[in-house]
């Protein structure tokens, strides 16, 4: 991929709104070479209904200040709207995949340009003119086929529950309303480190009194990252087959473990007919822990990281460390950058599937620098409320060189551990 | 210059396959069909032929379950024409396969018929070859990239050792395609359902032809093996246990 730079256009002189703004005119400057740019590239992307707010950038850069890509490498909305101000064809440029739409610029930005609505309308072009990466397009093409971005059987997807230990039900055999539809998602479902998640959580569940079921094979992904990585027909295709199955059941709430997927149901999915009382799993379990006794105390130093997904993007901060307050012994220390300011793991936005693809234009990973800045706190175990995340830390805790100092675990897990769940 | 690529559902491997109680067909009841991989491969050569230009694309496809689905993906793709082939295939063989399909390639008269090299569903991968000597038309297979010039098509054969052969091919002919000389394409979902919406589906009769010539007479999950030993421990442990084993199998050449 090569960005082809505009030529700028110098003039002699230029009078703009009835000013002669060349210097020309006064003894005390000299004349000035004036530059213009070609804007055909700024202006094809702001027509595109969603990228809009590209256009609104002023460069003061208070994005890149907190952008995560840019610590890591050569990017932030900022420098995307200079380049494509300057001639870069986007679409053509790696900077198009590089945005985890985890909208801490949005956040500072004194001019509302929304990253998580910019990215998915002008990938989707992309998409649809075949240029997206590869390792994406594979993802895309193996949700479409299974229902699943690993390519895993669909058959297989309730296969984790044979590990649970207690009784999962699935409500097409249940056969009567459950207060708690769980939507378990994909990672949870098919991951080694997330089938564990999923088994923890089922046993809290279970411990708590939870009238609950999964919809097993019936279920597919939300498709959230589809939508972010500018597969629209895709996400637009599970979204009206995941309405469909879920029309067929009664539940009071959604008890959704993906805070992508949590985000799709919460803020896209009523426009396709579904409209759910949605809840993470962490807000669900938070208040339910005042009552019981933890059977042993876990002395253990924890930080947590804030998923994009629901701190930014839902405003979600407190639940998860609501419940780990309530099991006894446990420090919570925060890192750096927490809550409003957490920095993302790189998984969001398709980034899941594109760690190849960026290794091409980063230094590290965005969880390599989460993964140091946790183990910088000196606490003994990082917890996380996302799926993506136990494999990416984990992995980087052993690529940054810190195996055995920092472990890596499901907020359901610790919980489960707490409460003496984990013991067969 | 018209291009037929033929292709056909086959059951997609990442459903655990099962043997039906007749001990010599899988059990269908679980079974999903997908397009045949080395199809998609000759799917993508034609439509990268037909970019070089004057090129048009019919896609065949033998009914299987999907089958519907797999002529509107290549029209999304960029097929002009699709054909669907009914009837029950299930269970037919290749000679009856390649005898049914005469009449219809005659009917569509394409300058050249690309068609995966073989299939899964039986790996025996002699369609083009049987539909060419039928035919009495050239046939080149393991062909990893087609260029046409001048009437003639300029074929690459993939050949044992990392070989080739560069053939040039009067026509019509049957090529039987290893490889697209690009990754198949992905095609975004809101393309095929537009295809869905907007395209049109050809049916051609080409009912199965004469008695199956192979009878399979056991059908059986590959017995697993009991050479496999998993290496347990730290990192350490492992490699220094994997270095110990390559050199005890005298495998590669090892410093030290």
């Amino acid at each position: 991929m090569s960005a082809v730079k505009a030529k700028a256009i110098e003039l002699e002189s230029a009078i703009v709104e009835g000013m002669d703004i060349g210097g020309s005119w006064s003894r005390m400057l000299e004349s000035r070479v004036l530059e213009s740019y070609d804007f055909e590239q700024i202006d094809r992307l702001k027509a595109i209904p969603g990228a809009e707010s590209l256009a609104y950038c002023f460069q003061c850069a208070k994005c890149t200040g907190v952008c995560p890509a840019d610590r890591v490498g050569d990017f932030s909305p900022r420098k995307i709207f200079r380049r494509v101000q300057t001639g870069t064809n986007l679409m053509e440029s790696p900077d198009l995949w590089t945005c985890t739409t985890c909208i801490n610029c949005t956040r500072v930005c004194p001019k509302e340009v929304k990253m998580a609505e910019i990215m998915p309308a002008i990938r989707e072009e992309a998409v649809l003119a075949g240029e997206a990466p590869a390792e994406l397009q594979k993802a895309f093409a193996d949700t479409q086929k299974y229902g699943n971005p690993m390519g895993e059987s669909p058959r297989k997807r309730a296969d984790w529950t044979a590990k649970a230990g207690v009784t999962v039900p699935i409500i097409s055999k249940e056969k009567k309303p459950v207060d708690l539809l769980w939507y378990v998602e994909c990672h949870y479902s098919y991951h080694p480190r997330g089938k564990d998640a999923a088994v923890a959580l089922a046993r809290v569940l279970d411990a708590l009194g939870a009238d609950f079921a999964i919809l097993g094979h019936e279920e597919k992904c939300a498709g959230e990252d589809m939508r972010l990585g500018g597969e629209k027909g895709l996400f637009e295709l599970l979204a009206e087959q995941n309405v469909a199955t879920l029309g067929k059941y009664q539940f009071q709430q959604l008890l959704v473990t993906d805070p992508h997927a949590f985000n799709a149901f919460r803020h896209f999915y009523p426009a396709y007919g579904g409209d759910y009382d949605v809840v993470h799993y962490s807000q669900y379990l938070a208040p339910k822990l005042s009552g019981i006794s933890f059977p042993r105390k876990l002395s253990r130093r924890v930080t947590f990281h804030d998923p994009c997904y629901l701190g930014r993007h839902n405003g979600e901060y407190e639940a998860p460390r609501q419940v780990l307050q309530a099991i006894p012994g446990i420090q919570l220390v925060e890192m750096e950058r927490c809550r409003e300011n957490s920095s993302c793991c790189g998984g969001g936005g398709g980034g899941m599937y594109l760690d190849g693809f960026l290794a091409n234009f980063q230094r590290e990973r965005l969880s390599e620098v989460r993964v140091k800045e946790a183990v910088a706190t000196g606490a003994e175990i990082l917890v996380v409320a996302c799926p993506y995340e136990v494999s990416r830390f984990e992995d980087a805790v052993k690529s940054t060189g810190n195996d055995g100092k920092l472990k890596v675990l499901d907020l359901s897990e610790i919980l489960a551990e707490a409460m003496g769940l984990l013991d067969n | 210059m018209r291009i037929l690529v033929l292709t056909q559902g086959v059951p997609d491997l990442v459903e655990g396959l099962e043997v039906a109680s007749d001990g010599v067909s899988l059990d269908q009841d679980w079974l999903k069909y997908v397009l045949n991989d080395f199809d998609d491969h000759a799917l993508e050569e034609a439509l990268q032929l037909k970019a070089d230009g004057g090129v048009e694309v019919v896609a065949v496809s033998l009914e299987t379950d999907g089958s519907r689905d797999i002529l509107f993906t290549c029209l999304a793709k960029g097929a002009d024409r699709a054909v669907l082939v009914p009837g029950d295939w299930f269970g037919t063989d290749n000679h009856q396969k390649a005898k049914a399909l005469v009449s219809l390639v005659k009917a569509i008269a394409p300058d050249l018929v690309l068609t995966g090299v073989q299939a899964p569903a039986d790996a025996d991968g002699q369609v083009g070859v049987l539909l060419a000597g039928n035919l009495r038309w050239a046939h080149v297979t393991t062909v990893k990239e087609v260029r046409l010039a001048e009437g003639k098509a300029t074929v690459v054969k993939e050949l044992e050792g990392g070989t080739g052969a560069r053939y040039q091919v009067a026509l019509p002919a049957v090529l039987g395609i290893q490889a697209a000389r690009v990754p198949p394409r992905y095609v975004p979902v809101s393309k095929v359902r537009q295809a869905m919406k907007t395209g049109q589906l050809e049916e051609m009769e080409a009912p199965p032809e004469g008695d199956t010539v192979l009878q399979a007479r056991k059908l059986y999950p590959p017995p697993s093996g009991e050479r496999a030993a998993m290496l347990e421990g730290d990192a350490d442990t492992v490699a220094g246990e994997l270095v110990r084993i390559l050199r005890e199998k005298g495998i590669g050449r090892l410093a030290g």
